[in-house]
């Protein structure tokens, strides 16, 4: 190479105008993509990882009450969570893309919003809901084991607040531990989406 | 456009394809935007803009390496090289070439050099002193022109 790299550079830039500047219009698509997808991928893993918990769980409520209802209504409750996460999984597919990237970003934060709000609810009133079922399925079977046992003990008002303190504990801890794994796993994208979001309407603002 | 050509020039030192080398500069717009408040008035402005868009440059091509756990620099398929033509001028693409075959902060050392920065600016943005920085251009240029002479591969 006979020229010096300074030479080079010079001749290349001389008309520094004619570099093509890319579209900046652009910005966030590509952005927003990347954070959907990783939003997808962890809502994908975290729906079917509900299929291995709800084998657990049945097994260890089938094996410590020794009754098939409790099995049966902890295999319905599990397939009704699954079948309601995929449900909103498919919604989040459908959003509507044809907008602009602004307000795809806001559907989805408010689609966040909703499924966060509506799976509170369902912790809060379907988890204790099957806490009664469980009780009240226990109290009517013949069966001998250590939760019949606690009845026995306990007597008829003791049985309804154990009842009643179960029936609150199942849902303050259900809605905490929803709370506590939502932020965990989907935390990091609801907190980037919010940020693209913020730098958009600072954007259109500007 | 002089500041978008300086943004140009140094993600196109990072970059083997036009689709990492527009992911890389909307990146360091977006960065620019977010971190422009930071800005302090005592300092030059293009010396902040050089230290931020070669940081994030540096970062997503770290983020890439633990991606994909390999140095971009060791294997460019022809396709990539084809890909990285994106100069009219022909000497000017086989000069980048030969810069990304250089260190990550080589790179961007030889791109202030080129862009007339003094040692002492460049030493600011890589937080070192303008003598350091005399000798390592000298280096750089040694090497570079090692490359563009075919003697290293």
């Amino acid at each position: 190479m006979e020229k010096s790299i300074e030479t080079i550079w010079k001749k290349g830039f001389f008309n520094e105008a004619s570099v093509d500047i890319p579209k900046v219009n652009n910005l966030y698509n590509r952005k927003s993509i990347h954070v959907m997808d990783k939003l997808l991928r962890t809502l994908q893993i975290d729906l079917w990882s509900l299929l291995p918990v709800t084998a657990l769980v049945t097994g260890w409520l089938f094996y410590l009450s020794g009754s098939v209802w409790i099995g049966a209504g902890s295999l319905m409750f599990c397939i009704a969570l699954f079948l309601v996460g995929k449900s909103k999984v498919d919604q989040l597919r459908r959003l509507d893309k044809s907008g602009s990237c602004f307000q795809y970003l806001r559907s989805v934060k408010s689609w966040i919003k909703q499924t966060i709000s509506y799976y509170t609810k369902v912790m809060a009133f379907g988890a204790p809901m099957f806490t009664v079922f469980v009780h009240l399925t226990m109290l009517s079977l013949p069966t001998d084991n250590s939760l019949t046992g606690t009845y026995e003990r306990l007597g008829t008002n003791g049985t309804i607040w154990f009842i009643a303190l179960t029936t609150v504990a199942t849902a303050a801890i259900g809605v905490i531990v929803y709370r506590l794994s939502f932020k965990v796993l989907y935390g990091p994208s609801l907190k980037k989406i919010e940020g693209l979001i913020a730098d958009m309407e600072e954007l259109r603002a500007a | 456009m002089p500041y978008a050509a300086i943004i140009i020039k140094i993600c196109r030192a990072y970059t083997n394809t036009q689709e990492d080398f527009e992911d890389y500069y909307q990146e360091v717009c977006l960065q620019i935007w977010r971190s422009r408040k930071n800005f302090r008035e005592e300092a030059q402005w293009s010396t902040w803009l050089y230290r931020l868009s070669l940081n994030t440059c540096l970062t997503l091509l770290k983020k890439k390496k633990n991606k994909h756990q390999q140095f971009a620099t060791d294997y460019l398929p022809d396709q990539l090289v084809e890909d990285s033509k994106a100069f009219e001028d022909e000497d000017l693409n086989l000069l980048y070439d030969a810069i990304r075959q250089l260190a990550e902060v080589d790179r961007g050392i030889i791109l202030m050099y080129l862009e007339e920065r003094s040692y002492q600016e460049i030493a600011v943005v890589f937080d070192t002193n303008a003598n350091n920085i005399g000798v390592r251009v000298s280096r750089i240029k040694e090497r570079l022109k090692k490359i563009l002479d075919g003697k290293v591969n």
